[in-house]
Order: structure tokens, then sequence, then C-alpha cells
């Protein structure tokens, strides 16, 4: 049972999310840009946010900063569409430095609980 | 020459002037306006540099011969309204030089007046752009390809946003459903299931297209090529012959490309020589190359390319197959791997009026090698 923070422009993406992690108990909070979403960590102190990478406003790879920089979640996972041509590619292997883990989109339900297990198990 | 009873006495180094303007690479002529047609009474060594004309050939006549076939009508009527105003103008046109061979002339006309106020001559300047518009040209080419490749990506993730519900959603809706909801929960599986295979699609269409990695060491090419090709050839029906041609310079290398690199350029480029052959015939791999470069042409014998398509043909997604034979992605990606090792990939007429794509690489020139 974790605190997680989700923070994607895209309202089906963040239903979604905040639905199966609820199903298996977790407490979910969402955001759908990088500065409403920093505001939220900065309050709630998550143990684990899942970052969209390609957002208007502030991008993925700023927002993992920040939240990294000011130590306001346990762990970072970044999401991406997957596209392969460029962009999207591109932007999830410049965020594998920046984050602890990476996601493509669509995602299967077990394997986002599974890599939340995993790393809020781990720990900081 | 210059009157100089005509027009205002020359600074004192008259002589350093007429030097200079012998001396530069632009091109300096002058039309006398006050005779009719406005012949030319000078033009400068670069001139004949440029255009190959000689003075003698020039001199008392209208600069109108430069002009041919594909020079634009308007920008001729414009040099006359400007000159019949007495204005400056510049421009550019398709001008021919002596034998023929059209180029670009960047032009800079400038009024000339005399002590009356009237114009007594038109000073020209001069410039062949051939090069610079090309490539202008190209990189504007080059911006558009890769625009098209980035909204491609942005398609792809947009998509991909949109069936994470699609695959997220149903599960949670069955688990809340009655036991006997037997058909329902199949409905929520196949709409899952679609949404999976939309996914992998879309996964595949793209994977397929994800070009290789360049690979941190240069390569040299013949020697990688033999053993590509038996790949390649691994690949294609037995109706194909592949046949490798040429050397290229004695270990020359090409950087920023991988071994799966060039099989995946050669795999594109040899997949559509088969193609356009109707599945049979011989493809040749030729390799060639210089001091500067290495090349390596892929030539087929089919009916060569339409000129239409082949202004598009490196854009991502433009096929001239029927739908669903080909996403049009493959040269797009040859496209990518060539220029990523800083060359460049045309299309050249091969002998018998089949396609013949050529890709040119710099040479590598620092140490490492790649085995």
């Amino acid at each position: 049972m974790a605190k997680i923070l989700v923070i994607d422009d895209v309202p089906g993406v963040r239903r979604s999310i905040v639905g199966v992690l609820t199903r298996a108990g977790h407490e979910v909070e969402e955001a759908g840009d990088g500065l409403a979403g920093v505001e939220l960590a900065r309050r709630a102190r998550p143990d684990l946010a899942l970052v969209d990478m390609l957002m208007p406003e502030q991008d993925g790879l700023e927002t993992l900063d920040q939240l990294r920089q000011e130590g306001l979640c346990g762990a970072l996972v970044a999401m991406s569409g997957g596209g392969a041509l460029v962009g999207a590619q591109d932007a999830l292997a410049a965020a594998t430095h920046h984050a602890d883990a990476s996601m493509n989109k669509p995602f299967e339900n077990a394997d986002l609980l599974a890599l939340v297990s995993k790393l809020v198990k781990a720990g900081p | 020459m210059l009157d100089h009873r005509t027009y205002p006495a020359m600074e004192p180094d008259a002589a350093l002037l007429a030097a200079a303007v012998e001396a530069s690479d632009v091109c300096v002529t002058i039309a006398d306006l006050t005779t009719p047609d406005g012949p030319l009474i000078f033009v400068n060594r670069a001139f004949n540099d440029m255009t190959g004309y000689e003075r003698c050939d020039v001199v008392g006549r209208n600069c109108r011969f430069l002009q041919g076939p594909d020079t634009d009508p308007e920008a001729v009527a414009a040099m006359g309204a400007a000159i019949k105003s007495g204005r400056s103008l510049r421009l550019e046109l398709i001008n021919y030089k002596k034998c023929g061979e059209p180029f670009w002339n960047s032009l800079h006309l400038s009024p000339l007046h005399g002590p009356d106020g009237a114009v007594r001559a038109y000073v020209g300047m001069q410039s062949d752009v051939t090069k610079v518009r090309a490539a202008a040209a190209a990189e504007q080419h080059r911006q558009r390809i890769e625009a098209l490749g980035r909204m491609a990506g942005g398609v792809a993730h947009e998509i991909n946003n949109l069936l994470q519900p699609l695959v997220s959603l149903p599960e949670l809706v069955a688990e809340s459903l009655p036991a006997e909801a037997v058909g329902a929960r199949e409905d929520l599986r196949v709409i899952g299931q679609s949404a999976r295979d939309a996914r992998d699609l879309v996964s595949e269409v793209l994977t397929y297209t994800r070009v290789a990695q360049t690979g941190s060491r240069p390569l040299e090419i013949e020697a990688a090529l033999s053993g590509v090709l038996e790949l390649v050839r691994r690949g294609l029906s037995g109706r194909v012959e592949i046949v490798q041609q040429g050397k290229a310079p004695e270990g020359a290398r090409v950087a920023g490309l991988s071994r799966a690199g060039l099989q995946q350029a050669l795999t594109n480029l040899i997949l559509n020589a088969a193609d356009a052959m109707g599945g049979t015939g011989c493809v040749t791999v030729r390799l060639g190359g210089d001091e500067a470069s290495v090349t390596l042409a892929v030539l087929d014998q089919g009916p060569g390319v339409d000129p239409d398509a082949a202004a598009r043909m490196f854009e991502p997604f433009f096929t001239t197959k029927a739908p669903g034979a080909g996403a049009g992605l493959g040269l797009y990606i040859v496209h990518q791997l060539v220029e990523r090792a800083g060359g460049v990939v045309t299309l050249c007429a091969a002998p018998g009026g089949g396609a013949c794509f050529e890709m040119q690489f710099p040479r590598d020139r620092s140490g490492a090698d790649q085995e």
C-alpha cells in the first residue's frame, strides 16, 4: 500500500492508472501537467511518481529532475507512448538516466503493479 | 573602355581600380545605354571564368545571349522594367554558359548616371550560385523529412496513449460484474485483445523502422560487405541474384555506420530492387570511392523510378505500392542511416533504364577500426 502520484496530460491514461492502482489498494493522486504535479508532490511526498515524458507545458525530463532535486518522491518512473521513429523513444532513452525505471504505454495492468511493488519495496 | 572625358575624373589610382576589377572573382559587366539595345562594352576576367565567353565574343552584344530555354520570362521582364526606369535590381535567374550548361546567376544591376542625370550605363555584378541554391534545397528537403518523421513518432505516441484505457479498464470493469455475466466479460476481453493487437501493430510498423544504432567505431565497408550481403541473400527469394562489384579505396572506413546499419540499408535497397524487377533478376551492389569518400550503389534491372515519385521517395510513409503492400518507410530508413554517417543517398540512372541508388559516405580519418 503506497502513495503514488501520476503526472500525464491525457485524462484516459490517468483514469486507467488511477483505477488499476486504487483497485490494488494504493493511494493515488493525479496531475495533468508537470507544474501541477510538482506542486502536488511537495504537499503529498509520494512513495512513487509516474511521469509522462512528452507533455506540453513543463516537459517530462524537467519534471523528473525537479522531483529528484527537491527529494519529493521515493522512486521515479518515466512513461512514454513509445513511438520509435524519433522523439518519444529518444525521450525515454534520455529518461533512463533521470528516472529509476521506464514504461512504454500502453502497459499491462499486471506489469504496472509489479513495477510499483518492486520500486516501493526497494525504498530510497 | 570608359570615356574619361564623359565621366567624372577618376581617382589617381585608376590603374589599381581597373586591376581590382580584373582580379575580382565576382563578374563585372558594363552595358552602354546610350547605344540602341544596350550592348556590353566591358566584361572582366571573372565573366570569362564563369561563362566561358571571351571578351571578344560578347562586347557589342546585349547580354540576353546568356538566357535560354529555362530562363524565367518574368525575371527577364523585371530586368527590362528596372533598366527602363533606371532602377537597381537584384535577382537570381538561370543563364547558360558558352558550352550550353545552365547555371543560377545571382545578378545585381546598378545604374550609372551621366552629368545630365540620365542613365548612361548599367553595371552588373554576377556570381554563380548554383551550388548554394542546391545546398539550400537539400537542407529544406532534409528538414521536411525530419519533420515528417517527428510527426509520425508523435502520432504513434498519441495512439499509444489512446490505447491505454482500452488495455487497462476492461479488466477493472470485469472484476465488478456478477459471475453470470459471461457474455459481458467476453465482450470486455475482446476489447482488451483488440487494443493489444493495435498496440502490437503500431509497434511492429515503427519497430521495424527503428534505425539501427551507429556503432562506436568506424566500419571498414568493403570487409563488412560480403558478410552483410550473405545475410541479406537469406532474406530474399531464390530468384533474385545479388552480384558484388568494384572496390572501395584500400582500408576505407566510414564513421557513424555500424554493420547492423549497413545491413539495414542494403536490405531495404535490395528488397526495393527485387520488387521493382518483379521478384526475379540481378541486383548489383557496386563499391567505389576516392580520397575523400566511399560509395556503395545498388542497381537493378527494373523500370526505374518515376520522376514524380523520385521527388518524394525519401519521405516516411510515401509509397507507390498498393495499400498494405508496404509502409513506405524503407527509403526513409536508408536516408536516415546514411545521413547519420554524414553521407548522402541519391538516385542515379542505371544503364539499361533501371534504378541506381548510390550512397556516398565521407571517409573516416581517425585511427580506430571496427572488426
